[in-house]
């Protein structure tokens, strides 16, 4: 009788610890900047790849489009969010103008077929005024987080649409 | 061995032959005939193994309990009969030339035998306690008790036995090599049947309802087996055909249990799996036949998990008589499977704000998918020229391909084995037996991962079995193989081996040392692709792993219902195969870079017919120190402690049916390293299984919960182990 009192609760004991369980995601980045990407809308089948970019400025004309000062890794297109934390480093410290998720067609990309293969899907906000671009600022030594987005397939805008009228002209 | 007096034996000596005989037999010889029978109910003993000692006679008994040696010798000689779940018992018969000898064994049941006889430790049948090195063995009552979907599931729980994503390795002989190259060699009815270019193990090509038997010989088995038996060797044994018609049919059901922590559900529905098995199997006269086939369709566990198979297996035996007996196997399988290689890291899914989603995948890999068949076809033949001397040979071909599927790419291989080999068995005095043999494989790959090559390679080997005064036996063994790839730069192995058993009352010693070698196989020599963005080259120039391996093992009853075994183990590898970064980590090469020692001790009890004959029990512990000496770290993907601790409480209720509880409880220590994501958190496997069974009239229902605490833990780095996992299996059998 022992032995199957023994035998029983030897495994009950084996079972006590649950083994792996979450571990939350970082929320901040040691330098760079993270944030969450909701996805809204259908993925176009002509997708590349959709992936956050950065710049300093707004672009002023067609040539400083591919001119990024940073870009994340390809974003996982599947429902719902998307975190991109810590993928756009090294980034140095200062403000960036334009933080964006772009969907790229797919095709060559260069500086004469970008306005035709980016769309902008997202823009970061300014959380106080949403109808304008938000600033994201890196602190020297540090990294920024909460820059948030929605990148909404249903509504994708040619690039050269955020270029001054007269830089999309030319 | 066994006392005489326990026997209930008849012996009826004709001095002349019988009508029903064909034929008188030659001079010097005299036919041998008789029954086995259960001490129980005087029922007859179906599939009990009989073999006159010391020749090469040996057969089955059939559905009757019958057997027949029509030229048996006419000198005084021992007859064994053995059947799991029964004492062996040998009958000695008194001289009798010209004689028609009749005799009824009576095996007296004894709940702790679990497998009197084994055949994988020395190439013929052997009884399991004058085995030289230590053979764990999943029997029938095994499989079913625990209704398990494939066969790697039924022996992953087996003492010392440790399968992560699909490589076995045994007492720490292999750890995990992303599916290249096994240091342990799958027969499929005592014939090769790894992977041509890969050398892996396909654990789905037989189906687990048509397989009688598992025994899994851990330690160096190349002076028997020559490459990949460096670690051990795993034999699955398919079911004996009975003479009459019968038919079986198993259909599974079951589904996994959502993960325990809300952040990582991910389905809406519960992943569910079923699947079915038919087979029909008849004996005419010397022939007899098995069909069977099946198919599984599982969602799976993960995301682009979802896996479809269907296999079938065509068994033609000749039997003519005890002399002469041949085999015909064929087995085919195909498999549709989504491929899961690592779990999602947060960034590359819908991560919900985790670190990792252990239940999903990278996003961009969703839909990736494998096609994966294979057909085996085998003949083996033993014909027995006297009662000293017997032949055997076997022809055999084993195809395998799979093709990859990804978003842009594909990747596909072709490879065929094809084997043949000639041996002979000759007992030239009582208690001495020499096998002799001569083996061929040519392995040939047509891939655009592995290019096109072929590996040829012959061998040789002999070993010579004595006994040694009362209780001993001493065994001296050596094979030479020579291999060549692309049928160039011959290279020769020798592979010899001492090994010895002997009893003290009522304790059986038993001490083997040996070498042992491992050609690569042709992936790991001539791989070429780019995998997570780093280049993997081949390595043409590759070297043979080899190691030398011993075992001090000893086996003692404690008490009428308790059975202990110990084993000592020790293997000292040289060049081990590893994936190293080279060109300053631009690439990954496989290449001979570890010496290593792997040492142990296998720690075994078993208990049956406690409680008033309800319980049956057992406890097995392996401790394993595997050191990377090369690089003096611990050799990754060894747990230093594997423990299992089953037990099944049997009750024959009346009018109701035999009904079983039980359960099985598993731990493997956390391995000390890993080869990649050395950085994520690890975890000891704990997994408890429960079962119920009940059974009557050839029906039997299972209901088992595997990992029934629902634990979550990994064997590979990312890749998560089932959840708790629900199943309901109903067999019927006519």
């Amino acid at each position: 009788m022992r032995i199957a009192v023994a035998a029983v609760l030897l495994p009950l004991a084996l079972g006590c610890d649950g083994g792996l369980g979450p571990e939350p995601a970082a929320t901040a980045c040691s330098a760079g900047i993270c944030g969450v990407v909701h996805f809204r809308g259908a993925v176009p089948d002509s997708t590349d790849y959709v992936r956050v970019v950065v710049y300093r400025t707004v672009p002023d004309s067609l040539s400083q489009l591919t001119a990024f000062a940073g870009f994340s890794d390809p974003l996982p297109l599947g429902p719902g969010s998307a975190r991109y934390t810590c993928c756009i480093t090294p980034l140095p410290p200062g403000s960036y103008a334009w933080v964006l998720v772009v969907w790229k067609k797919l095709g060559l990309l260069d500086v004469t077929s970008a306005p035709a293969l980016l769309r902008v899907a997202g823009s970061y906000l300014e959380p106080a005024d949403t109808t304008r671009l938000g600033v994201v600022t890196i602190p020297l030594g540090g990294a920024t987080g909460g820059v948030d987005m929605v990148a909404d397939f249903g509504r994708l805008q040619s690039i050269s649409a955020f270029l001054p009228p007269a830089a999309a002209a030319r | 061995m066994r006392a005489a007096a326990l026997v209930s034996i008849a012996v009826v000596a004709a001095a002349t032959g019988t009508a029903a005989r064909a034929q008188r037999p030659a001079a010097g010889l005299r036919r041998v005939a008789g029954v086995v029978v259960s001490a129980t109910d005087s029922s007859p003993v179906a599939g009990a193994s009989v073999a006159i000692i010391g020749t090469t006679l040996r057969m089955t008994t059939a559905a009757s309990g019958r057997f027949e040696f029509p030229r048996a010798p006419a000198d005084m000689l021992d007859l064994l009969a053995a059947r799991i779940g029964f004492e062996p018992e040998i009958l000695s018969l008194p001289a009798g030339s010209g004689d028609d000898t009749t005799v009824t064994v009576v095996l007296p049941p004894n709940p702790i035998q679990v497998s009197p006889v084994v055949v994988t430790a020395s190439r013929e049948e052997h009884l399991a306690e004058e085995s030289p090195v230590s053979v764990s063995v999943a029997t029938e009552a095994d499989l079913a008790r625990r209704a398990t979907i494939g066969v790697d599931d039924a022996i992953a729980r087996m003492p010392g036995v440790e399968i992560q994503g699909g490589q076995i390795g045994l007492r720490g002989s292999s750890g995990y090599s992303r599916g290249l190259g096994s240091r342990v060699l799958l027969l499929v009815d005592g014939v090769p049947a790894n992977e041509a270019d890969r050398d892996g193990i396909d654990w789905d090509l037989l189906p687990v309802t048509e397989v009688e038997r598992v025994e899994v010989v851990k330690g160096t088995a190349s002076a028997l087996y020559g490459s990949s038996a460096l670690g051990g060797v795993v034999n699955v044994i398919t079911r004996a055909i009975p003479d009459a018609l019968q038919l079986r049919a198993r259909l599974l059901a079951g589904g996994y249990a959502d993960p325990a922590y809300a952040p990582w559900r991910w389905r809406t529905s519960p992943a569910l799996f079923g699947g079915a098995d038919l087979s029909l199997s008849r004996g005419i006269g010397p022939v007899r036949l098995l069909l069977s086939g099946g198919g599984l369709s599982n969602q799976g566990y993960r995301e682009n998990n979802d896996d479809r198979r269907v296999h079938g297996l065509a068994k033609l035996v000749l039997a003519s008589s005890p002399q002469l007996q041949a085999e015909l196997v064929g087995a085919a399988a195909d498999e549709s499977y989504g491929q899961v290689l690592l779990w999602c890291v947060q960034g590359q899914c819908d991560d919900r704000g985790q670190a990792y989603q252990p239940f999903r995948v990278d996003s961009t890999t969703l839909g990736n998918r494998t096609r994966s068949t294979k057909y085996l076809v085998q003949a083996t033949g033993r014909q027995s020229l006297s009662p000293g001397v017997a032949l055997r040979g076997r022809l055999s071909w084993y195809r395998t391909s799979f093709d990859d599927g990804y978003r842009s790419s594909s990747d596909r291989a072709l490879s065929d084995r094809l084997g043949g080999e000639v041996g002979a068995e000759w007992h030239p005095r009582e208690g001495r037996v020499i096998n002799v043999g001569s083996e061929a494989t040519y392995a040939a790959v047509s891939s655009d991962l592995f290019g096109d090559h072929s590996e040829t390679e012959l061998a040789w080997y002999a070993e010579d079995e004595s006994a040694v005064g009362a209780s001993g036996r001493v065994t001296l063994g050596v094979r030479v193989d020579a291999v060549a790839v692309d049928a160039v730069a011959w290279n020769a192995i020798a592979s010899p081996r001492v090994a010895a058993t002997w009893s003290w009352s009522p304790v059986r010693f038993r001490a083997s040392v040996g070498r042992g070698f491992r050609t690569p196989s042709l992936a790991e020599r001539f791989t070429a692709t780019a995998a997570q963005g780093i280049q993997v080259i081949p390595n043409p120039n590759l070297q043979d792993e080899s190691s030398w391996s011993g075992e001090l093992g000893a086996a003692a009853p404690a008490t009428r219902h308790l059975v202990v075994d110990a084993a000592l183990f020790w293997s000292q590898y040289q060049q081990l195969i590893e994936p190293e970064l080279v060109t300053g980590g631009t690439e990954i090469q496989f290449t001979n870079v570890t010496r290593a020692r792997v040492r142990g001790l296998d720690l075994t009890a078993r208990a049956a017919d406690l409680v008033d004959g309800h319980l049956t029990a057992s406890l097995a512990w392996t401790w394993l120190d595997a050191q990377d000496l090369t690089n003096d770290q611990p050799l990754a993907f060894r747990p230093r402690h594997l423990a299992t601790l089953s037990a099944d409480w049997l009750s024959d209720v009346a009018g109701v049916g035999v009904v079983t509880f039980g359960f099985d409880a598993r731990l493997a220590s956390r391995p000390a390293r890993v080869e990649i994501f050395e950085g994520d958190r690890r975890v000891a496997a704990r997994t408890l299984d429960v079962r119920a069974a009940w059974q009557r009239r050839g029906i039997a229902l299972v209901a088992k919960v595997e990992n029934a605490f629902n634990y979550i833990y990994t064997l590979v780095p990312r890749t998560l182990e089932p959840p708790r996992t629900f199943s309901l299996a109903l067999t019927f059998e006519q």
